[in-house]
């Protein structure tokens, strides 16, 4: 028996999967989700095999929902945007359906699954919080006790590195990302958003003041009150960026 | 006209000097007709003609860098005056050297004095005027390149808008949506064919020069909204409302579309549950207005191609009209609404 979660936000397009499946007995409908938040909160209900994913969703994006799952089943992404291929195989996706896509290529990747299910060496639940799927915008999606928040980059304040996740501070107060300083250094735009030391990444913007402290070092001043400092490698990358 | 008869590689050398020839000849024989002697009228006639030259030459090359514009007269006279002067002096300085043994005919040039320095100041008017004439004429034909320019450039925006409205999304989730009524209800399918066919003929069209009445514009909006409600039928209300007598008022083809689908696009990735969309269309003074408004959600940062599809109608507005304010766009916190004017008293058919 495979537990199955369709995710899609047209309603035709999920029924079109549910139709196709018919041809697999083995196949149950757990249930189908019509944007990301009910696919989360049916994942979390099912915990399911394996899911049908749409990417362009009403509010967040289907790479988006992933994100947020701490253990996320194996995905079939299913869309229109061949753009998101490449992503979806960074995400260890199953497979990869174009819509329109026929009974006998939507048969494969079923299939593809169903092997894949029964080679117990390689565990088909990818570990998506290593992986960078950014999402096509510029924001960052997280969880916040049970809220899910959509933070645009530009109302990102600075981001201090916090073990395994990243503490992002905001004009609303502090929320905790899985992903690395690493990933945020590379995706933030550097023309705004400089990394002043090994453990913090800060929005140019915020910035008030700039004070010398202890040998080496600086200290940034913020517009909200916060200190952040400054390392001796970060100090020429800040002077290079503010033009100093 | 003269510096390129002297460009060296110039193959106009061969008709300008027979024509040059022909009017010494021609000059020479009148003079000699009035009792002067043929040799003496050649060489005037032939010293007179090189100054002449010379000094279109020179008029040709004021021209290039100073060319009078519609009222300064006087100027237009007061340079081929002045060449004409220089021309005629030389010419006569040069003639009485030549021909100082040749009392007669020096008699003869000091009678003629005056109707010598007329011609003279005639042809070099006449120069000037064909001169100005032809650089009217470049210019008219720089303008109408810039024309054609302008004109390809519309087209090109127009396909490349195109190409971004049939390619990804709509397209082919409408061909799923399809492929998945076959399964379940073959008749709706059946229709879905027929309306998606009928939008994108009506898409492709060639005469997409030729402005539309907002009767046929509604038309086609109800053909893409019917599309549309097939994939989102649950979530989507769509609002259209025409204020006052607008149905024979006048618009480009492909205008309004683009805005809607951005608007829907907009709805529903930015809201969950039901999106209402209103489109409506009214006259005021010499516009016609079409004001779209959709919710949309300010918190969710740049969703995906945001402002592109407003990028593109906004250039084609310029196209068509050259004016930059006729689309205008609106936020508040829950509401995007956006508007584009579009001149009623236009020249429809000579402009695009």
């Amino acid at each position: 028996m495979i537990n199955i979660i369709i995710i899609d936000d047209e309603p035709l397009a999920a029924s079109l999967v549910e139709d196709y499946l018919a041809d697999f007995p083995e196949a149950v409908i757990k249930a189908i989700c019509h944007d990301g938040f009910e696919g989360l909160k049916a994942i979390k209900e099912h915990n399911p095999d394996l899911i049908f994913l749409d990417v362009q969703m009403p509010k967040i994006t289907g790479f988006e929902m992933l994100e947020l799952l701490e253990k996320a089943p194996a995905v079939i992404f299913t869309t229109a945007y061949d753009a998101y291929a490449m992503k979806a195989f960074d995400a260890h996706a199953v497979d990869y359906l174009l819509k329109p896509f026929s009974k006998d290529r939507f048969a494969i990747a079923f299939e593809k699954f169903v092997k894949l299910q029964g080679n117990e060496e390689k565990p088909i639940e990818t570990i998506l919080s290593k992986i960078d799927f950014g999402g096509p915008s510029e924001r960052i999606v997280l969880k916040d006790k049970n809220e899910i928040k959509i933070i645009p980059y530009s109302e990102v304040r600075y981001l201090e590195a916090n073990d395994d996740y990243v503490n992002i501070y905001t004009a609303e107060g502090k929320f905790l990302k899985n992903k690395t300083m690493k990933f945020f250094e590379s995706t933030l735009n550097p023309k705004q958003f400089v990394r002043v030391h090994r453990s913090y990444i800060v929005n140019l913007g915020e910035i008030t003041k700039i004070e010398p402290y202890e040998k080496d070092g600086y200290l940034l001043l913020l517009k909200s009150g916060g200190k952040v400092p400054v390392s001796k490698t970060g100090y020429p990358k800040l002077k290079q960026v503010l033009g100093l | 006209m003269i510096s390129q008869v002297f460009k060296f590689s110039s193959s106009l050398w061969y008709k300008a000097i027979p024509i040059i020839l022909l009017w010494i000849i021609g000059v020479a024989y009148l003079i000699q007709s009035y009792g002067a002697s043929l040799i003496a009228a050649f060489v005037d006639v032939g010293i007179c003609t090189f100054y002449l030259v010379l000094g279109f030459f020179l008029l040709e090359n004021i021209f290039k860098f100073y060319t009078p514009q519609g009222r300064r007269l006087y100027i237009f006279i007061a340079f081929p005056f002045l060449i004409s002067l220089i021309v005629f002096y030389s010419g006569m300085f040069t003639v009485e050297f030549f021909l100082r043994n040749e009392e007669a005919y020096l008699g003869f040039m000091a009678d003629s004095f005056i109707v010598k320095l007329f011609i003279t100041f005639l042809l070099c008017l006449g120069y000037a005027l064909v001169l100005l004439l032809q650089t009217k004429l470049e210019s008219q034909l720089q303008h109408k390149e810039r024309e054609e320019q302008i004109q390809k450039l519309a087209k090109e925006a127009e396909l490349y808008q195109l190409r971004q409205q049939l390619q990804p999304h709509f397209l082919f989730n409408s061909l799923n949506s399809i492929s998945s009524l076959l399964h379940r209800n073959p008749e709706r399918a059946q229709e879905m064919v027929i309306q998606l066919s009928e939008f994108l003929r009506r898409t492709i069209r060639k005469d997409d020069q030729k402005w539309i009445s907002v009767e046929e514009e509604l038309a086609f909006l109800h053909l893409f909204v019917g599309i549309e409600k097939v994939r989102f039928g649950h979530r989507l209300c769509i609002d259209f409302d025409q204020k006052g007598e607008v149905a024979v008022c006048k618009l480009p083809p492909l205008l309004v579309q683009p805005l809607l689908e951005n608007a829907i696009k907009h709805g529903l990735y930015g809201l969950l549950g039901e999106v209402n969309i209103s489109v409506s269309f009214s006259l005021e003074e010499a516009y016609l207005v079409v004001r779209i408004i959709n919710p949309y959600d300010p918190q969710a940062g740049q969703a995906t191609g945001e402002g592109f599809g407003l990028e593109v109608i906004k250039r084609r507005l310029f196209l068509l009209f050259g004016r930059h304010d006729l689309l205008a766009t609106q936020a508040d916190s829950m509401l995007f609404k956006v508007q584009i004017k579009i001149p009623q008293n236009y020249d429809q058919y000579h402009h695009h």
